[in-house]
């Protein structure tokens, strides 16, 4: 675009004149405030690390809180143990809702269980059939004695036992 | 290479306002673009290379200051040209010299003597540099701008603001005084 300068020793400036001027040039920017530094990339090579840390810490603090051994469901046989008025006392007692959840899941759960487990013997004439012989009939007269009648189902039986 | 060798000016203005992260590589970029003819510009308004130096910084930190603001109602070259040619006016208006100068100022400093030992081509140009430096500093202005880099009278507007009309007028007075100048030396 420009013609050369006419060859004038007045108009060239000193050698390595433009290949310092960035230098100089960001240098008093610096110096007057025009310019930051450090760069933020000098801030960011403590504050990732430290950041990385801090989340870290909050996860497994958030993982704690939620899984804690207090919060875990009590076992099987415990709970098999325990009334079902006791189980929804201390479902009512923990205010955590994905905890009250797995309790009354676990609630449910068991209390299919016991039901199934009720029904299973169906009825005692298949553990203790009817007696038809002599020694049937003494069988059944000892049964009775006991208290037990040959032809009660299992649920009157496990009612009397008062389970 | 710079990233950014390839982009036009308008292209880095917009880049510069658009990516805070890349400003500074952006504006070195630029920088590298324009020093040279930043520096030989002022250098020719001003009698000193420290004056020059100091008009060509400032003229970049302007550009770095105001280019957020730049919206391109000028073309980026021209609005760094006026930028600088506004910073050379300013060093000289503090060295007390922008006084003496005027439009109708005549050239009383036309050196007329020769160095006999060097050739002809130099001597012609040793001969045109102080015709130039001899006439008023707004004639000198226009005469650089229009001969040596050989901006157009719309874009001379644009850098000085001065009116176009002007410009021509300058140009023309600035001319008839160095060929008196070089009719009578050689």
């Amino acid at each position: 675009m420009s013609k050369e300068l006419p060859n004038n020793q007045r108009h060239t400036p000193p050698d390595q004149y433009f290949e310092s001027f960035n230098d100089r040039l960001l240098n008093r920017m610096k110096e007057e405030g025009i310019v930051t530094q450090p760069p933020a990339r000098m801030k960011l090579t403590w504050l990732k690390p430290a950041a990385i840390a801090a989340s870290v810490a909050l996860i497994a603090f958030s993982v704690l809180l939620l899984y804690r051994p207090s919060n875990q469901p009590p076992s099987l046989t415990k709970v098999k143990n325990t009334s079902s008025t006791s189980l929804a006392s201390h479902t009512a007692s923990n205010n955590h809702p994905r905890a009250a959840e797995t309790y009354e899941a676990t609630q449910n759960q068991l209390i299919s269980l016991i039901n199934e487990d009720l029904k299973q013997p169906e009825s005692l004439s298949q553990v203790v059939p009817k007696p038809t012989t002599k020694e049937e009939k003494q069988i059944s007269k000892e049964l009775e004695d006991l208290g037990l009648t040959s032809g009660e189902s299992g649920e009157e039986l496990l009612g009397d036992l008062d389970i | 290479m710079s990233n950014f060798s390839k982009v036009t000016d308008e292209q880095l203005v917009l880049l510069f306002n658009s990516s805070e992260k890349e400003q500074q590589a952006i504006f070195l970029e630029m920088v590298n673009r324009f020093r040279e003819k930043v520096y030989f510009h002022v250098r020719r308004i001003l009698d000193s290379h420290e004056d020059a130096d100091d008009a060509a910084q400032l003229t970049f930190i302007k550009v770095w200051q105001n280019l957020p603001a730049f919206r391109g109602d000028s073309r980026f070259y021209s609005w760094i040209y006026r930028i600088a040619t506004n910073e050379a006016l300013n060093i000289l208006r503090k060295n007390r010299k922008w006084e003496s100068i005027d439009e109708d100022e005549t050239s009383e400093q036309m050196l007329s003597h020769a160095e006999p030992s060097l050739p002809q081509t130099l001597v012609i140009e040793n001969r045109l540099n102080e015709a130039i430096e001899a006439l008023p500093k707004k004639q000198q202005l226009v005469f650089n701008l229009r001969y040596f880099e050989e901006f157009s009278y719309e874009d001379m507007a644009e850098i000085t603001g001065t009116s176009v009309g002007a410009l021509k007028a300058s140009y023309f007075h600035a001319v008839k005084k160095i060929e008196q100048s070089l009719t009578q030396t050689l």
